[in-house]
């Protein structure tokens, strides 16, 4: 449960995090994601991307939010008050992702992990295995991969704080 | 004028015969003959030898005596023609008088008198038998108009009289019949007097009745009140009942804050036990634990919540009926103050029955007295018109004897020829 990555060669349980986002649901690692919190009050920034709706403190730090949805091109997540956050660390970015909702901690075995199917467009561009468990199919996200592009697009428009 | 005139004549014969005796005297012998002849001549002696007037010597003796003489025959021509006329004259009156009383006998009025005989003494007769033909035929022609007349009047009479007795006996019937009627009307006015008594018994029930009723919509508005009144009561109860549900939203709210939180932490806790690896797991559980407790919570909230919008639907209902009822209860209150005037409408109308039909006993009673009387005083019509009826059938058959008199009277009468 606490050791994914000694059991990562053997094939062993790995722990994902599991959330829903544009009606279906997915997952990445673990231990990307330091806390959940609730989404506050936004504050939108000027001449950002759509998918970068705003920013908003946490404990002292101002963290950019991504809309996953947006940035694949699909429809906005709605936020709310009681909208949920996923703040995740992708070397050294701190993000908080946008969720439709946290189903928590799951753990699915890495031999389960099939690979995505073969298509470019999309949330698929971002897929790295589709995954099962009790609660059925899961899509597990390349998450830093995820980000990075987020930073590149919005690189254009402004240079980061990095 | 004539008889004066004839009745004349007999008296120069007595101057005449008076004349020689007073001449005689102067010869004795011749004068005494001539005077013994106008003695017997004035005694009535007219058929007596005349004197004979050659023996007569003396001249103026022998004048006288031819005097004498010639006034003898003189004389007695006269009293011949006198008696002739006095013959006749008889004569005639007789027939006259025979041909009155003829006339008379025949009651032939119509012609004049006629005679054989006509002297110039008759006439005032005749003209006095013609007066009085004239008188009698004047009289006989008044009875005769008068016995018409009398005819005419009686038959009228007898017209009245039979018309009389036929009315009297026409209002004999009619007085009958009256009295019948009035016995009838009395009958009638009885049932009246019953009927209306009954009316009257009637109208009581109904009182009773119509004040049983009125204190039925009394009680029944009273209830209609009640009604109302707790139809408020209900009222405040979903109110407050209504608060207190919005109470108890609120609070779940609250714990549905609460338990929303608890997951987050219970979330946030997992990751962290995650984190820690092997040292962690049992916080993990523990977590996972705290997160299954939060979704119990929140399940149990919104099925609060469920219950929460149908006790707000149930009490909204409840409201709605409730606000049926007071309406319900105020057109009630409303139909019941018509149905109390209509009611109060009733029982002074049964009142005034009641009093008119004691108004009308009453009446009727009187007119039973009245109609009494009534029958009362038309026996006694009747007994009077019965006298009258029998005096008019005496008047009829007096009438009737009097036209028979009328026409017996015309026809003797009639015996009269006038024209």
């Amino acid at each position: 449960m606490a050791d994914p990555k000694p059991t990562d060669a053997t094939g062993a349980d790995a722990w994902y995090f599991c959330l829903r986002l544009l009606g279906a649901r997915y997952a990445f690692e673990a231990p990307l994601v330091t806390e959940v919190v609730r989404l506050g009050p936004l504050t939108r920034l000027p001449a950002a991307p759509a998918f970068l709706p705003g920013v908003f403190t946490h404990r002292g730090e101002v963290l950019p939010v991504l809309d996953i949805g947006l940035l694949v091109g699909h429809g906005a997540v709605p936020i709310r008050a009681s909208t949920r956050a996923a703040i995740v660390h992708c070397g050294p970015w701190k993000v908080a992702v946008v969720t439709e909702g946290v189903e928590g901690l799951v753990s699915i075995p890495r031999r389960a992990i099939e690979p995505p199917p073969a298509e470019s467009s999309g949330v698929a561009e971002f897929l790295s295995g589709v995954g099962r468990d009790r609660a059925g199919t899961v899509a597990v996200l390349d998450l830093p991969r995820l980000v990075e592009t987020a930073r590149a697009r919005a690189v254009p428009a402004g240079g980061p704080a990095a | 004028m004539r008889d004066p005139s004839e009745l004349d004549k007999p008296k120069k014969k007595p101057a005449r015969a008076a004349r020689p005796a007073r001449k005689a005297g102067v010869p004795a012998g011749d004068a005494l003959q001539v005077e013994a002849f106008l003695r017997a001549f004035a005694a009535g002696e007219h058929g007596a030898a005349r004197l004979d007037v050659a023996s007569f010597a003396d001249p103026m003796l022998r004048g006288i005596a031819e005097a004498a003489n010639a006034a003898a025959d003189h004389a007695v021509e006269q009293l011949d023609t006198s008696r002739q006329r006095v013959q006749v004259v008889t004569a005639g009156v007789d027939e006259a008088i025979e041909a009155m009383i003829r006339l008379v006998i025949q009651g032939d009025l119509s012609g004049t008198m006629r005679l054989g005989v006509s002297d110039a003494a008759l006439t005032p007769l005749i003209a006095g038998i013609g007066q009085v033909m004239e008188t009698l035929k004047r009289f006989v022609t008044e009875i005769r108009e008068a016995a018409l007349q009398l005819s005419t009047s009686s038959a009228e009479v007898l017209a009245a009289a039979t018309q009389n007795e036929s009315s009297t006996s026409a209002q004999a019937s009619a007085i009958h019949e009256t009295t019948a009627t009035m016995e009838e009307l009395k009958g009638a006015s009885h049932q009246i007097a019953e009927n209306a008594q009954m009316v009257a018994a009637i109208a009581e029930q109904t009182l009773t009745g119509a004040k049983q009723g009125e204190g039925a919509i009394k009680s029944f508005m009273s209830s209609m009140e009640k009604v109302r009144h707790n139809a408020v009561e209900v009222d405040d109860a979903i109110a407050k009942l209504s608060k207190r549900v919005e109470r108890i939203g609120t609070v779940v709210e609250v714990i549905d804050e609460i338990a929303d939180r608890s997951d987050l932490l219970a979330l946030n806790a997992a990751l962290e036990g995650a984190k820690a690896g092997e040292a962690g797991r049992g916080f993990s559980i523990v977590a996972a634990e705290m997160r299954r407790l939060a979704e119990n919570v929140l399940e149990s909230t919104k099925e609060i919540k469920n219950l929460i919008t149908e006790i707000r639907e149930a009490t909204h209902a409840a409201k709605e009926a409730s606000d049926g009822n007071k309406r319900m209860a105020a057109e009630g209150e409303q139909l019941g103050g018509n149905a109390m005037t209509s009611v109060s409408g009733i029982l002074s109308g049964i009142q005034e029955t009641s009093d008119a039909a004691r108004v009308i006993h009453l009446a009727t009673q009187q007119q039973r007295t009245a109609t009494e009387q009534v029958v009362q005083s038309m026996s006694e019509i009747e007994e009077v018109t019965r006298q009258a009826q029998t005096g008019s059938k005496q008047a009829t058959g007096a009438a009737s004897e009097l036209t028979k008199l009328a026409e017996r009277l015309a026809e003797l009468v009639k015996r009269f020829k006038v024209e």
